[in-house]
């Protein structure tokens, strides 16, 4: 042991070394982010491994290894000289797609988020001794180990760190008869809404389960604007995207309950603390809350999609003067035998929607309380909304253009038509339009299975 | 943060739409906007931070 001021000096010089390491870590942490970027981009590669891909990755290939820069050279002589079937070309291609880089890189992914995780873990550590917090023995001497002190200087840092915690637990002992709370209640809470949460974490999970790293960051980048109030939850309208942000919000406040309460194990703690966990359960709740409303909009959506609809019951929007915001007369020939296709499949669109085959867009946010939706063929579309006793009424016929703006502008124009016509007596309705019609897929040519 | 994640985003939809050769009429489509508002969003950031992740997820699945 030496003296006060030997410890001084020597705790200074290991706070030196602190920081140096920190430096050091961000830099490796940083070169690992960067090594998880260029993985993201070699996986379109693997997805489709053609010359042109591994071409468009070269840069990052080579930053990997070096050494693959005289293999690319070769795809690139081969491919610009019209070359790519030949033997050399092909192998030269399968050179790099072995590569044990490339063969095993959604492990090597894993590996450098672990690094990651593992520099995160060291870094709140050595904030922790420049801090002068309550630090890990256990990590405090193992970055002594890791330090260029001398064995003399190692021994009074460790003998400074010890007595200073001593003389800092003695000062903490009042504190320790200061009143505490019950966690008992907030806790069951907490483990209410955690089994809730899992019900949509496990009927939602298939949301998540194939986004790459780069998608998972953009959710999370999301996740932290509502966090840092820089986005409303409120103003998101892509249903399926708003439900991965609220699984991962939800999965984030839940990690930060179970830390702060030690899974739950916690049973009684300062006020202060109680009320610090009291808001993230909260928080906790508004996000569940948050899900299951979007949840039964969810359903309901579906619901309204998968309904068989009669397709003599069709509609249409007509103006002031009785006519429908489209002229058929426009349209050349081509364009007409589309919308007749539109029209002969309207009834059955629903479900390809509902597959996914995009032929058929809802319109999420409209300032009308009826589901609006949009169906295509090749560039034309037709829009139409849902109406009680499964009837559709048309509503604008347009390119892919102009779809979207023209049924708005229906959609904001006459909110209040078009949803009183979910009380309007339809039966009559589709009687008096039954000219109208047969006059429109007379034009069209359509065959009487779709009249009334 | 949310212009960090405009920007990140919208520089990678528009380098996926580059080199996929996306046609911007079919996207705006299956995003449920019109062209006009799709520039308009790229422009400016949207209130609407799930506009940018649908279309990046989108762009990430397109098949050329």
């Amino acid at each position: 042991m030496g003296t006060e001021e030997q410890f001084a000096i020597a705790w200074d010089k290991f706070l030196s070394f602190v920081r140096e390491y920190v430096q050091k870590i961000t830099l490796q942490k940083a070169q690992s982010e960067k090594n998880i970027e260029s993985y993201t981009k070699i996986e379109a590669m693997k997805k489709e491994p053609t010359v042109d891909n591994v071409l468009k990755a070269q840069d990052v290939l080579i930053s990997l290894d070096s050494s693959l820069k005289e293999t690319i050279e070769i795809i690139k002589f081969f491919n610009e000289n019209n070359g790519n079937e030949l033997v050399q070309a092909k192998e030269a291609l399968h050179k790099i797609l072995t590569h044990p880089l490339i063969q095993n890189y959604q492990e090597t992914i894993a590996n450098e988020k672990a690094k990651i995780k593992n520099i995160d873990l060291n870094i709140v550590e050595c904030e922790k001794c420049l801090n002068k917090e309550s630090f890990s023995f256990r990590y405090l001497s193992e970055l002594i180990e890791v330090s260029p002190l001398s064995e003399n200087e190692k021994i009074a840092v460790l003998s400074k760190a010890i007595l200073d915690e001593s003389s800092k637990k003695e000062r903490e002992i009042p504190a320790k008869e200061e009143p505490t709370v019950s966690l008992k209640e907030l806790i069951t809470t907490y483990q209410n809404l955690v089994a809730k949460g899992k019900i949509y974490k496990e009927k939602y999970q298939h949301l998540l389960g194939n986004k790459t790293p780069q998608q998972m960051e953009y959710i999370k980048m999301i996740t932290a604007c509502l966090h840092q109030k820089e986005a409303d939850i409120q103003s998101f309208q892509y249903s399926e995207e708003k439900m991965m942000v609220l699984l991962i919000e939800m999965l984030e406040v839940e990690e930060i309950v179970a830390t702060e309460t030690q899974g739950g194990l916690t049973k009684e703690v300062s006020p202060t603390k109680k009320e610090e966990i009291e808001y993230y359960v909260s928080n906790l709740e508004e996000i569940i809350k948050e899900i299951i409303s979007l949840d039964t909009e969810r359903v309901e959506e579906k619901k309204s999609e998968e309904t068989e609809l009669d397709e003599n019951r069709i509609l249409f929007f007509l103006d002031e003067k009785n006519r429908p915001f489209f002229d058929i007369e426009k349209f050349s020939n081509e364009e007409q035998n589309r919308i007749a296709n539109l029209f002969k499949s309207l009834t059955h669109t629903y479900e390809s929607y509902t597959r996914g085959d995009r032929h058929t867009k809802f319109l999420t946010k409209q300032k009308c309380d009826v589901a609006v939706f949009i169906n295509k063929n090749g560039k034309m579309c037709l829009s139409y909304a849902l109406l009680p006793e499964e009837t559709i009424l048309v509503l604008q016929i347009a390119g892919i253009k102009k779809i979207f703006e023209e049924t708005e502008k229906i959609v904001r124009k006459y909110s209040v038509e078009i949803e009183s016509y979910r009380t309007a007596n339809l039966g009559a309705l589709l009687e008096e339009q039954s000219n109208f019609k047969q006059e429109l897929y007379d034009r069209l040519n359509i065959g009487k299975e779709v009249r009334r | 943060m949310k212009n960090i994640f405009w920007h990140k985003i919208c520089q990678e939809c528009l380098s996926l739409i580059t080199s996929k050769n996306v046609d911007i009429d079919e996207l705006s489509f299956q995003l449920g906007v019109s062209k006009e508002r799709f520039m308009k969003y790229f422009n400016k950031p949207s209130d609407d931070l799930t506009f940018y992740l649908k279309a990046y997820n989108l762009l990430i699945e397109w098949r050329e």
